[in-house]
């Protein structure tokens, strides 16, 4: 009990004091509040302790090494070049995939599988993994009037979309080769990549036509490499 | 002390005689009163512009006639009712209470009456020119710094004014030991100019480059809320809390003990998970942000073992629910602040599991759920809800009852309408409930609808709304509230001047201290 | 014992540490950050505004726009801003780097806006959903922007600015709604978010490797952003 911490008015107000609201029971001088002397809980330290040693453990997972370069969700610089493609194939593929996701799912599926009866599927289709010249004019202008895919007769009531007036001229060639490698490598597909100068070639050759392709005239183009 | 014969008289002073608190009442009445006066005002003000971009978020055509009104899109609204809140309401409110309370337990005088008023009446300019500037459309786009860049050296230089008068009359105080709200207030003294200057230059003087701004901004704002704001409201409780309750805090190391914790964990916070920035960011925020748990654990504990046993000692009093009310919300968005923190433990990595991963794992099965929660959180009402808790939960409850308390005392003129207070005490309390739970259930189901990509994203909006509807209710509670406290305000003040204490009212010979 | 200036010194030092781990140390590794190039042909990444696009930034910081839209973009597997096609790979500081002021949002009321210009690069829809979003977006909560507009008498001739509005949204015979500056300003800003150059912090992430679920039946891209594209026509890129 510290003398010096007295004041000109007693340490411990009057019960009547207590209530100081606005009310009328109001002590002529009120007390300044002071602090008790209790111990700090042990347990309060303890979590302290517990709480620092997580901390650290979750800094050292998580905070990527303090590199400017490491970003959510990758942990260390090691992940993020790996996540980089390697060569211009696998920045196509990444791509590719991309574009199908937000433009070809909702048709073909992400499984590539299609729906029976209204849209062929892509997985182990000889037109996807076959004539590169005949894959990306499909793409370009649509198919029309009936198809045979492994086998099968198609001849759905929706049409396809002509991709090549769906993007701005300077993106359609690179874009589209990458959609095109994507599927030509998915599903079980092991096709060789399609290459942007492709894309623009067969643009070049077609740039008199709009009306989409039948599949006899499809066949007429030969299967080149 | 560790003098061993003090004699009980000699203690108390070495610079000079300790002021009485009559004398400390009558010399603070000008600059607190004109201070606690404006902030009032502004709160009128905030809450109506609060009612109206409350209004707007699920009833946008709102007010159909003014709908062609550049002045009243939400985007305006909005951060104008915002900037009112903090730097004209709780600024005020802050700097008058505290100013106050540092004086009464420094047991000296207010320094620099005048001065402070001066300033004081420099800020309301601020604010003002602040307010008309983001309505116009020229606030600087950063959420908690909205003033425009020409009305904030306004601001700064009467805060820095205020903050000098307040600390010189700790400086000249008669009573050496220094009580808990004395931290307090000294941190939110010093702590305001500088990550408000540092926000100014860095952001809206001499911007950093790219994504450093965003940076900078969330470090500004968390410590505007969880330091400064936190500093003042803990500050008024844990002197009005032992006050009113008529016994001493709990303790005083304890104390100590939460307050040093949040001077070095509450600055680090800001930068939440998934922000554009390098992903050590947000690691140390959240980390951080988790380590307040000891101060909110150290601070909940002192007022909870201080109030123990008193509910039914203590006689009615109209002012103790109001710091009641406000501490447990405090404690309430403190917690799901923290717990909408963290991130999920990440599956992208191939990392394999070593003993550290070991034992975060065991962690990630307490904390792996609050992971979810901030993936849910993020993005939706949740963050505006914990806000508003804080802000009209914690804060302006615990301001207002500290008002109630503290101007009858300068002024000794009694509120013309007491029954007033318990009205606004209720409207208040339900209007926070009302406001912050809504917005932080209506964030949750937003968040779960939002990340559900098989619902059309107007559906997600559409399913706001209810709750939405829910917030405008809890903040027209509050401006009714808040009115009823202008209207006994403005009586009070018809009444009694502070050049002499008012010849009226008050029942005990000698004036009320 | 003084305990005035020791509170003091302890605060401040809790300040300045705070300071130098969030302000300058962030300020220091992402400040002076300088634009990278891409490939193929090398490209300046970010690519700068216009005159008109950085008018239309200030006219979005003024109306706090971001006060309900986001400009960023999580990762695969965090929410479903993937799925919803809001963005290929996340945002990284990169695509900010020319920002003043950054405004990235907290909030998301509206949909994301950071690829806006990918999705939505049509200046006539984003007219017409800033007029009156219920145009656009039936149900939306956006406020109507009608002070960016000008309703005006038709002299002579429509004009070509006029927007096309019809039913119960078109004004009275004889006049037409007509944007201002500012609203084609902040359609030339709106128009120049995007941010799906894929970069070395943010490569697009390779197949097979993605941590969030990709349903199979994902609904048609029209149905999860704020912009349907009409039916047999396909969103650009």
């Amino acid at each position: 009990m510290n003398s010096d911490r007295k004041h000109s008015s007693p340490n411990a107000p009057s019960k009547g004091g207590a209530s100081s609201g606005s009310g009328l029971n109001q002590p002529l001088v009120e007390t300044e509040p002071t602090a008790g002397h209790a111990e700090s809980p042990v347990w309060l330290v303890v979590l302290l302790g517990v709480l620092l040693f997580w901390a650290q453990l979750y800094i050292e997972n998580y905070a990527g090494g303090f590199n400017p370069q490491v970003y959510e969700p990758y942990r260390t610089y090691a992940q993020v070049e790996q996540a980089n493609p390697k060569d211009e194939a696998g920045e196509l593929i990444a791509k590719g995939e991309v574009l199908y996701t937000q433009l070809c799912v909702a048709c073909h599926q992400g499984n590539g599988m299609g729906s029976p009866g209204q849209f062929p599927p892509l997985a182990g289709s000889e037109w996807v993994i076959g004539s590169p010249d005949r894959l990306i004019r499909i793409v370009l202008h649509g198919p029309t009037g009936p198809f045979k895919v492994k086998g099968v007769d198609w001849n759905p009531a929706t049409a396809m979309v002509p991709f090549g007036s769906a993007f701005p001229p300077d993106q359609v060639d690179a874009n589209i080769a990458a959609i095109l490698t994507f599927i030509r490598q998915s599903w079980g597909n092991k096709a060789p990549p399609i290459k942007l100068e492709d894309v623009k070639r067969v643009r070049e050759e077609t740039k008199d036509r709009a009306a989409p392709w039948t599949m006899d005239e499809l066949l007429k183009i030969p299967e080149t490499q | 002390m560790m003098s061993v014969q003090a004699p009980a008289t000699e203690s108390v002073s070495r610079t000079q005689a300790a002021v009485p608190p009559m004398e400390i009442n009558r010399s603070s009445c000008l600059p607190v009163t004109m201070l606690l006066a404006s902030s009032v005002g502004w709160l009128v003000v905030a809450s109506v512009l609060g009612l109206v971009s409350a209004i707007k978020l699920h009833a946008p055509g709102f007010p159909g006639f003014l709908s062609g009104a550049s002045w009243l899109t939400y985007g305006r609204v909005y951060p104008a009712y915002s900037f009112v809140l903090i730097y004209g309401f709780a600024a005020l409110a802050g700097l008058g209470l505290g100013l106050w309370i540092l004086a009464r337990l420094s047991r000296a005088a207010v320094f620099g009456p005048v001065a402070t008023t001066i300033a004081g009446l420099f800020w309301n300019l601020g604010v003002l020119v602040g307010t008309l500037g983001i309505l116009a459309g020229a606030g600087s786009g950063y959420e908690g710094l909205e003033v425009p860049g020409f009305a904030s050296p306004i601001l700064l230089a009467a805060y820095l004014a205020i903050a000098l008068c307040a600390t010189l009359t700790f400086h000249f105080r008669s009573e050496r030991e220094m009580y808990v709200s004395q931290w307090y207030l000294l941190m939110a003294l010093f702590w305001f100019p500088w990550i408000f200057s540092t926000a100014e230059m860095l952001l809206v003087y001499f911007p950093s480059r790219g994504v450093a701004q965003a940076v900078i901004a969330g470090w500004f704002t968390h410590n505007l809320y969880w330091i400064w704001l936190a500093s003042f409201g803990l500050a008024a409780i844990f002197y009005f809390l032992p006050k009113l309750a008529g016994r001493p805090l709990h303790s005083r190391g304890l104390a100590m003990f939460g307050f040093w914790s949040l001077a070095c964990f509450g600055g680090w916070g800001g930068v939440q998970g998934g922000t554009p920035v390098p992903s050590w960011l947000a690691s140390v925020s959240g980390a951080a942000g988790i380590m307040m748990l000891v101060p909110l654990l150290a601070v909940a504990t002192n007022w909870h073992l201080t109030m123990k046993g008193t509910d039914q000692k203590l006689g009615p009093n109209p002012i103790l629910p109001f710091f009641k009310f406000g501490a447990f919300c405090f404690i309430v968005a403190s917690l799901l602040q923290i717990i909408s923190l963290l991130r999920a433990p990440s599956s992208v990595s191939a990392h394999h599991q070593d003993l550290s991963e070991t034992i975060q794992s065991t962690f990630a099965v307490v904390f792996g759920l609050l992971g979810q929660i901030a993936e849910v959180a993020r993005f939706t009402h949740y963050g505006n809800g914990v806000s508003s808790l804080f802000l009209f939960g914690f804060f302006v409850m615990v301001a207002v009852g500290g008002i109630y308390y503290v101007v009858p005392r300068l002024t000794q003129c009694e509120w013309p309408a007491p029954a007033l207070m318990k009205f606004h005490f209720r409207c208040g309390a339900a209007g926070a409930a009302f406001l912050g739970a809504s917005l932080i259930i209506g964030g949750i189901r937003q968040g779960a609808a939002m990340n559900n990509p098989n619902l059309a994203f107007l559906d997600t909006v559409r399913g706001t709304v209810p709750f939405l509807g829910m917030g405008t209710l809890g903040m027209l509670l509050l401006l009714v509230g808040n009115c009823a406290l202008a209207i006994n305000f403005a009586r009070l003040l018809m009444n009694c001047r502070c050049s002499e204490c008012c010849p009226s009212p008050i029942t005990s010979p000698g004036g009320r201290a | 014992m003084n305990q005035g200036p020791i509170i003091f010194l302890g605060v401040y030092l809790a300040m300045a540490l705070s300071w130098l781990g969030m302000v300058f140390v962030p300020e220091m590794q992402l400040g002076r950050m300088q634009e990278t190039t891409v490939p193929p042909a090398g490209a300046r990444y970010p690519a700068p505004r216009n005159g008109l696009a950085q008018e239309g930034r200030d006219v979005y910081r003024a109306n706090g726009c971001y006060y309900c839209h986001t400009q960023q973009v999580r990762a695969r597997g965090f929410g479903a801003d993937f799925e919803r096609g809001w963005g290929a790979r996340h945002s990284v500081a990169p695509d900010y780097l020319y920002d003043r002021p950054v405004m990235l949002g907290n909030l998301r009321v509206g949909p994301d806006l950071a690829n806006i210009g990918v999705r939505q690069p049509d200046a006539a829809t984003h007219l017409l959903h800033l007029y009156n979003p219920q145009i656009t977006a039936k149900g939306s909560t956006m406020p109507p922007y009608k002070f960016l507009f000008e309703k005006r008498k038709i002299s002579g001739s429509p004009s070509p600015e006029a927007l096309k509005l019809s039913g119960e949204f078109a004004p009275e015979p004889g006049f037409e709604v007509v944007p201002k500056p500012e609203a084609l300003a902040l359609v030339a800003y709106l128009q120049s978010l995007r941010a799906d150059v894929p970069l070395f912090e943010a490569p697009l992430p390779l197949p097979g490797k993605k941590t969030g679920a990709s349903s199979t039946n994902q609904p048609p891209a029209g149905a999860t952003n704020a912009n349907p594209a009409p039916a047999g026509q396909p969103q650009a890129k």
